[in-house]
């Protein structure tokens, strides 16, 4: 029974520690907020923010209890696009909190063709992806 | 003596759908005559020539040295932006449906992402073996029934609740949400990158 109590105390802390974690990181980086700006619907952030919590909740129920789910090919489709919109934004964000870009920039004294640099990024992501997914 | 001081304070981004823009819309003003503060609002201090989207920085030098040329005596204080951004958008019905496309479409990446980011944390950080680890601990053999799957489901939920303190529109206090305060700081940097640009190649408009 204590034991059980106990287990059932560790699961919740560890979730709202592993979510707030997990979401300051999120909300550092600034994927959502660029999503939002870049569409020009910055007023509903409040909404992405719930949404973004749904999201959480179906990864996770999906990982710890799903084991068979069938969405159909179409969804699953719909589903990769979204996960990689959604991580491609987290690296480039990424690379741009820690100012990798614009330190590489200014030492090499490039001044035009930053857009140039922001494409190969992107390529040289895409490059490693099909790699690692087809050959690693 | 009559007072002759005129206080002024721009905002860091204005948003015009005159093609006429007039101090008032840039700034409020502030005199104690308050027939000379309408009539140093109405000066125009931009015409916009193409009626397309566009931000334009200006500096607060401009707007003394137009009150300036109205009237000499007048002393200028500028309690707000030295720099600021005038943002002229043609007045147009806004398209609903596109913006309610947007937003689906965002919420869609949002969601597929966010489901994306715990699977790979989950996966990462191997959380199903120190579930394991932890029924060896507690219960002296690993199977607990999903005591700590539903627990750990339960919790990150609410740890998002507590971070982004709402759910749906139901708000904990007052405060403004992670993202919003993000949102904020983001507009304000793509504000201030404007005025340095303009400034750098410029085209701010200094007087």
């Amino acid at each position: 029974m204590w034991g059980k109590l106990l287990l059932l105390f560790a699961g919740l802390s560890g979730g709202i520690c592993v979510a707030g974690g997990l979401f300051a990181f999120l909300t550092i980086v600034g994927v959502v907020t660029r999503l939002a700006s870049g569409t020009k619907t910055a007023k509903n952030v409040v909404l992405y923010e719930d949404i973004s919590l749904f999201g959480l909740v179906f990864g996770n129920i999906a990982y710890l209890f799903g084991n068979n789910m069938p969405i159909g090919t179409i969804s699953l489709l719909i589903y990769g696009l979204g996960a990689g919109v959604f991580t491609g934004c987290l690296a480039a964000a990424l690379a741009e909190i820690v100012n990798v870009i614009p330190v590489m920039v200014k030492r090499i004294k490039l001044k035009y063709g930053i857009s140039a640099v922001m494409v190969a990024f992107a390529l040289g992501k895409l490059a490693g992806s099909i790699y690692q997914l087809c050959f690693g | 003596m009559e007072e002759k001081t005129v206080y002024i304070k721009p905002e860091l981004s204005s948003l015009v759908e005159n093609t006429r823009v007039t101090l008032s819309d840039v700034a409020q003003v502030y005199a104690y005559d308050e027939k000379l503060a309408k009539e140093v609002g109405a000066i125009e201090v931009l015409h916009i020539q193409k009626k397309k989207k566009q931000k334009t920085a200006m500096s607060v030098l401009r707007l003394v040295r137009l009150i300036s040329d109205y009237r000499s005596d007048i002393t200028v204080v500028n309690l707000g932006e030295k720099d600021f951004i005038v943002e002229y958008k043609p007045p147009e019905k806004t398209k609903r449906a596109l913006e309610l496309l947007k937003t689906f479409c965002v919420s869609l990446v949002v969601f597929a992402g966010s489901a994306f980011t715990i699977m790979t944390f989950n996966e990462d950080a191997s959380v199903d073996k120190v579930f394991q680890k932890f029924y060896q601990l507690v219960l002296g053999n690993g199977n607990g029934n999903g005591w700590l799957e539903v627990s750990y489901s339960i919790g990150l939920p609410l740890g998002i609740i507590l971070f982004f303190n709402h759910f749906t529109t139901a708000k904990i206090d007052s405060d403004p949400t992670p993202l919003q305060i993000q949102m904020r700081q983001y507009e304000q940097s793509e504000e201030t990158t404007i005025i340095e640009n303009a400034s750098r190649e410029g085209k701010k408009l200094e007087k």
